[in-house]
């Protein structure tokens, strides 16, 4: 017994600096696989020997060591545009993303289910039910399966269902109508579509979208993705892109065929977007010009990024899904902190923005 | 690359079930070394050889391998009265509250900060400056810390500072007055009292407590430690006592020398104090005899923290600190899931009361 409390002592340091040296090396190499695979959708014109030694120098002197310059010649391929401050995603996940948003908050704040009570003062689709650790909610009061199942079979409006943690990319997310107990989604009742779920899921109306956002893609719900950065000065907006959903698909994921475009400061949409495949489309697949849309009440949106970033100021950076409802008021979708994505680079430039100095000194201090 | 896939798809489960193992030897390791060398301490005589018998036979039957009777035997020495279902920290911690209670959930629904938020339709002791993940807030805007300097300064009551994050047993907790930029704290000014707790931590208003309560310790905060259950059929109160401080003490922790004392379906106290040396008091350091007291609402309280389970389901068994304010009305405090102690049972009998049962069924699913 004496013996053992040295060894685990020992133990404990050593594997947790196995475990740093384990997920560092995992989001290296995820960041590799997921780079290798996109750029075997498109011809890739890589970098010269004189702009690798530059980016890579860039970020020497700022105290990074990169593995590899794949990302800009990724980035700089699909728009034409080199920029030493590209950020890789590699050095995002393993270096930078854990600097600036604490691992440990994230399971449960970024459950969808608490986002009613985080941001219970900003709008955010209605729920129908809740499924919080086996126990079904209905407006924050607890109610058995059978009137869960009640409850969404009486509904007639479109609803989407979607796992609540550990979701992203779309995953697992339907839309569905009900009629006599019996969904639309390959027929199942309610009851089986709950059951395939099991734990921890969220029923809502399926949102009716602005006419603006509606027209870039009618069967998708089309959002926005806002990146924002909290320091000492308040909440900054890094970038905003607009997500519009693929021919004839449900949701707005870039990853399941949806497009990316650039939105600036004035809610102004950029003139080209960009699929995962690396489709440069000046239109969206409905046809609408993607350099004469813009978002109705941008200004709304970025007042209410700020005011929500706030509330969690355990993460500094921070990616918002927002949508912007029939009476074109910003609705909060759902908000990423550990998996986010940095695909954006690719239609609004360098994900940092002004703040890349800053932010890659704060993760080195 | 595709080596490091593979081989990662291959054996992460198993290391991670692998880990999960350790962990449980290594909790069930602590928590007997705890209770050896408090049994060292006390030199409590052995439980004869039937009672043994009987609290093995009891947790065999339920599937659960006991083995060792330290819990049994601490107890009862304490008490004077065994019970078979006494729960060892040494099966609760390392089995039972992992599997009811998500302890990932913790860091974030656990942070004092937080709670504010998550239970913003209940009482809480005034909030006078937050420090979130380095940010000062007053009233949940950001602020300067110049400002949260001057919030404190002009505050002429007294204060409470204490960490958000980590803490337990009262560690770093500690009351002060403001003179101008001094505090009564080791005559550290302001701005020096935030530097060595650095981030994450509050300054509350130090709650005026009900009249009966102060009666029994002036110095400290006396809360009551209810624990509460949910099942399907909703949530449950286990047990309670009341926590009263050592005399002169700030915090009411046992284990910084304070008292448990049992409390009756009514309110009423059971009459007897039980400290962690093993002493037993039937009157409080002020004289007080503790059968005469009763607690104020004690009904309210027990609505209150059944409200408030449901505010969290991630977590099944919670440990509520309930202060009750000078009006009478029940107060939040903090609410232990990951790491709770359970030696409450000493006034207040088996831990988990009469869902014993279901419970340690729950804990081999």
């Amino acid at each position: 017994m004496i013996r053992y409390y040295p060894i685990k002592l020992r133990i404990k340091r050593f594997v947790s600096f196995i475990e740093g040296c384990l997920t560092k090396l995992n989001h290296r190499m995820n960041s590799r696989k997921k780079v290798r695979q996109l750029m075997s959708y498109i011809k890739i014109d890589y970098l010269t020997s004189t702009e690798n030694k530059r980016v890579r120098q860039y970020f020497k002197s700022r105290g990074y060591n990169l593995k590899h310059t794949d990302w800009h010649a990724y980035y700089r391929t699909l728009n034409g545009e080199l920029h030493e401050s590209y950020i890789p995603l590699g050095l995002f996940k393993s270096e930078l993303s854990p600097k600036l948003n604490d691992k440990l908050k994230w399971p449960a704040l970024l459950d969808k289910n608490l986002l009613y009570r985080i941001f219970s003062d900003f709008d955010q689709p209605t729920r129908i039910i809740q499924n919080i650790n086996g126990f079904y909610y209905k407006n924050d009061k607890v109610i058995s399966e059978i009137e869960a199942i009640k409850w969404v079979s009486q509904q007639t409006q479109k609803l989407i269902i979607k796992p609540s943690i550990d979701s992203g990319g779309g995953k697992k997310v339907i839309v569905f109508n009900v009629l006599n107990g019996v969904t639309s989604y390959n027929n199942f009742t309610v009851e089986q579509l709950l059951l395939l779920y099991k734990n921890d899921f969220i029923i809502q109306e399926f949102l009716e979208q602005s006419n603006a956002m509606r027209l870039l893609n009618p069967t998708s719900l089309n959002t926005l993705r806002v990146i924002s950065y909290l320091n000492r000065d308040g909440v900054n907006i890094l970038r905003v892109a607009a997500r519009i959903g693929g021919l004839n698909s449900e949701i707005d994921n870039y990853k399941a065929g949806g497009l990316l475009c650039n939105v600036d400061e004035n809610g102004q949409f950029g003139s080209f977007g960009c699929t995962k495949r690396g489709e440069i489309k000046e239109n969206t697949f409905n046809g609408a010009k993607l350099s004469e849309c813009s978002v109705p009440n941008f200004g709304l949106v970025v007042k209410m990024i700020k005011a929500m970033h706030i509330k969690i100021p355990y993460f500094k950076m921070v990616s918002w899904d927002i949508a912007i409802n029939k009476d074109d008021k910003p609705v909060l979708i759902e908000y990423n902190t550990y998996n986010q994505g940095l695909e954006v680079q690719i239609v609004t430039g360098p994900v940092f923005s002004d703040f890349t100095d800053e932010i890659l000194k704060l993760c080195k201090d | 690359m595709y080596i490091y896939h593979y081989i990662k798809n291959k054996y992460v489960k198993r290391g991670m079930r692998a880990y999960r193992a350790y962990r449980q030897f290594r909790d069930g390791i602590s928590a007997r070394r705890y209770m050896r060398s408090l049994m060292r301490k006390h030199n409590f005589p052995e439980l004869s050889k039937d009672q043994i018998d009987e609290a093995k036979s009891y947790y065999k039957s339920r599937g659960y391998n006991l083995i060792n009777t330290y819990w049994h035997q601490y107890y009862t020495n304490i008490n004077g009265e065994f019970h078979k279902e006494y729960m060892p920290y040494d099966i609760f911690n390392p089995i039972i509250n992992p599997r009811l209670n998500q302890i990932k959930q913790s860091p974030a629904l656990l942070d004092k900060n937080f709670t504010y938020n998550l239970f913003k339709d209940f009482n809480q002791p005034k909030r006078i400056v937050q420090n979130i993940n380095g940010f000062y807030f007053i009233n949940d805007t950001i602020v300067s810390l110049n400002e949260a300097v001057q919030a404190c300064k002009n505050y002429k009551k007294p204060l409470i500072i204490k960490p958000t994050i980590e803490t337990g047993g009262g560690k770093m907790v500690n009351l002060f007055a403001t003179d101008g930029e001094k505090t009564s704290l080791d005559n550290l000014c302001i701005k020096d009292l935030f530097k060595v707790y650095k981030k994450d931590f509050i300054l509350q208003e130090c709650l005026e407590q009900s009249d009966v309560l102060k009666s029994l310790n002036p110095s400290s905060l006396n809360t009551l430690r209810v624990v509460s259950y949910l099942n399907d059929e909703g949530v449950h109160i286990l047990n309670s006592v009341l926590r009263v401080g050592k005399d002169g003490c700030v915090t009411d922790n046992f284990s910084t020398g304070g008292l448990f004392c049992g409390i009756k379906e009514n309110g009423d106290l059971k009459g007897k104090g039980y400290n962690s040396k093993g002493g037993v008091v039937e009157m409080s350091y002020t004289g007080i005899p503790l059968k005469e007291c009763k607690i104020p609402n004690y009904i309210a309280l027990k609505d209150m923290v059944k409200s408030m389970h449901f505010v969290v389901p991630y977590f099944r068994i919670i440990s509520w600190d309930i202060g009750i304010d000078k009006n009478n009305t029940p107060c939040l405090i903090e609410y232990n899931t990951a790491r709770q102690g359970i030696d409450l049972q000493i006034a207040a009998g088996p831990y988990l009361g009469k869902f014993t049962d279901e419970i340690l069924a729950i804990g081999l699913e």
